[in-house]
């Protein structure tokens, strides 16, 4: 185990490198000159970077945790109405918009508190449903505001486009490491305890009330982050953005990442919004597509018969199973 | 010195008494025997001395080496377990997806000596405390026979080692008592033999007060030096080995008498 400075300072500087080396190219390639990656393009990887930024924050809670939550969108609109919010009535600089995006996860982190304080007592499904309704809950609260405040069921719009490529791509940087790091931390290993098992972690010392919560809070602080993002970066937020299938989107991306898997969670947010792109001309067949790979994913994972259990040991699959569930009672 | 004292405790679920007014106490140092049927309130009363079940009436107390005292009344598992007590469980209970090593680790968790801020910029306090906590769980790892496995998945360790490393998961945790449920269940007589030898010397080495409930009749006998037993939720009888076996009711409920 590479617990030694020298151990540390290597992989940090061996990190530095790599985030400035895929820093650089995407910028060369974004040069007019060269024009690889076009503005269209480079709209679509700033919401890649949003989204791997929702669901680095969401494997956390139901990947790593094992608590099941329906409702990441709500904490998402909660940030984008926060930083709206700020940036409508402020004038747009650095600052200002460094502010603003915090706000938004710091207001997002505190809802998250205030959620999982009740609802982190349920379990598996319990708690999907308890999320899933807080989630409409927010939308539905969003949707009855005044328009002068939050604008009601149209939304706020001409937000100034504070969210720029650096923005994003830095917010998800920073997310993937501060996730990452925690993981291989003691913090880490008792979130893991906490999905493993819940009952021996508590005998073993875990506060596992506050494992969930920290867990909890910090995924919804970067859900509030990345909704921060998302206003900055389309110009207006409305309530209808971030109902059911937005959270269930984000959900996808975590499960066909591989729950717990940091990295999977990358890739896979980049390999679902290629498919979306591809398939953008016929926006409800990828729907369609995305339910179907889902079920697909399911088969293959947690299936039972023969040569899914061969196909998962080619392909090196782990077997997949939602820890909330399995292991109730004493 | 007592540093369990349990007074007159009762456990009701609804209509059923599972646990009926009984009244147990450990010394320092020693090692106890939990006997009796199924079903006669022996993991009842386990879990409510590691803080899992609120007994229904009576009182825990439980004073640690510093001479600090902790009476259990809806004081939750984790500070129990913070305060010195620990257990093993009669269905292994296992991080499985996290290895032999981060087994361990998490019975460190709670004295962390470095904040979330800290794990995310590995500040030198975390480092150090990593350090110690990899230190000593290798430490306890050697002592169990488990240090050459320490990077395998847990759930890949064969039945034996598994409830090896419960034990030592549970010595992990710093705890002075320990209640082991079970923990030859499912062993071989050469394996139990071995665990009878490893639990006595880990008892000595770490100073630790054992608690076991065990069916294995000849495993309990060898093993405690004092022994109680259960009977549908009643305590009805306690004394040394010797005694127990020859005590009749504890013939007549649990140990059976010869064929004449």
């Amino acid at each position: 185990m590479g617990y030694d400075n020298k151990a540390r300072i290597k992989s940090s500087i061996k990190a530095i490198i790599f985030v400035g080396v895929i820093y650089g190219i995407m910028k060369i390639l974004m040069l007019p000159q060269i024009n690889i990656i076009n503005p269209f393009y480079q709209t679509i990887i700033m919401k890649i970077f949003i989204e791997i930024t929702l669901a680095l924050g969401l494997n956390l809670i139901t990947g790593i945790t094992g608590q099941f939550s329906l409702g990441h969108a709500g904490f998402m609109s909660i940030g984008a109405y926060t930083a709206a919010f700020i940036m409508l009535r402020t004038t747009v600089n650095v600052g200002m918009i460094f502010a603003a995006t915090l706000a938004g996860g710091i207001v997002a982190g505190l809802v998250g508190l205030l959620i999982g304080i009740p609802t982190l007592r349920l379990k598996g499904d319990y708690l999907a449903i308890a999320t899933l309704g807080l989630g409409e809950i927010i939308r539905i609260l969003l949707q009855t505001t005044s328009k002068d405040f939050l604008g009601g069921a149209a939304g706020l719009s001409s937000i100034p486009i504070f969210a720029n490529f650096e923005g994003v791509f830095f917010v998800a940087v920073i997310c993937f490491f501060s996730i990452s790091n925690l993981m291989k931390s003691s913090y880490g290993r008792a979130l893991i305890s906490v999905r493993e098992d819940e009952i021996a972690s508590e005998a073993m010392g875990v506060n596992v009330t506050n494992m969930k919560l920290l867990a909890f809070i910090m995924g919804t602080f970067f859900a509030g982050v990345a909704g921060a993002m998302y206003a900055g970066y389309v110009g207006f937020v409305q309530p209808k953005d971030f109902g059911f299938m937005k959270s269930i989107e984000i959900l996808m991306i975590v499960v066909l990442g591989g729950l717990g898997n940091i990295r999977g969670t990358v890739i896979a947010a980049i390999v679902l919004n290629i498919i979306g792109v591809i398939l953008q001309d016929f926006s409800e067949i990828r729907m369609i597509l995305y339910a179907l790979l889902l079920i697909i994913i399911m088969v293959i994972k947690s299936g039972e018969t023969p040569w899914i259990q061969k196909l998962r040991a080619a392909m090196n699959i782990k077997s997949f199973k939602f820890n909330g569930k399995n292991k109730a009672g004493t | 010195m007592k540093v369990l004292n349990a007074e007159h405790i009762s456990m009701i679920f609804g209509g059923l008494i599972a646990v009926n007014d009984v009244t147990i106490y450990a010394n320092r140092g020693e090692l106890l025997g939990l006997i009796g049927p199924n079903g006669a309130g022996k993991t009842t009363i386990f879990n409510m001395l590691t803080g899992v079940y609120v007994p229904t009436h009576g009182k825990i107390s439980f004073e640690n080496a510093r001479n600090n005292q902790l009476t259990i009344n809806k004081v939750k598992p984790y500070k129990v377990a913070r305060f010195g007590v620990s257990r093993t469980f009669q269905n292994i209970r296992l991080f499985k997806e996290l290895t032999v090593l981060e087994n361990m680790l998490v019975s460190m968790h709670k004295n962390i000596g470095y904040s979330i801020f800290g794990a995310i910029f590995r500040t030198n306090g975390f480092l150090k405390t990593e350090q110690e906590f990899y230190e000593s769980a290798i430490k306890i790892l050697e002592a169990t026979g488990l240090d050459t496995k320490k990077d395998e998945l847990a759930s890949n360790l064969p039945y034996g080692e598994q409830r090896k490393l419960e034990i030592a998961r549970a010595i992990a945790t710093g705890a002075e008592i320990v209640f082991l449920d079970e923990p030859a269940a499912g062993m071989n007589p050469a394996e139990t033999a071995e665990l009878a030898v490893l639990i006595k010397r880990l008892k000595e080495d770490y100073k630790l007060t054992v608690v076991l409930i065990e069916h294995d009749m000849r495993f309990v006998m060898n093993l405690c030096e004092r022994i109680y037993v259960l009977d549908f939720g009643v305590l009805i009888a306690e004394g040394t080995p010797h005694e127990i076996k020859n005590d009749p009711k504890v013939i007549k409920a649990y140990l059976g008498e010869e064929l004449q």
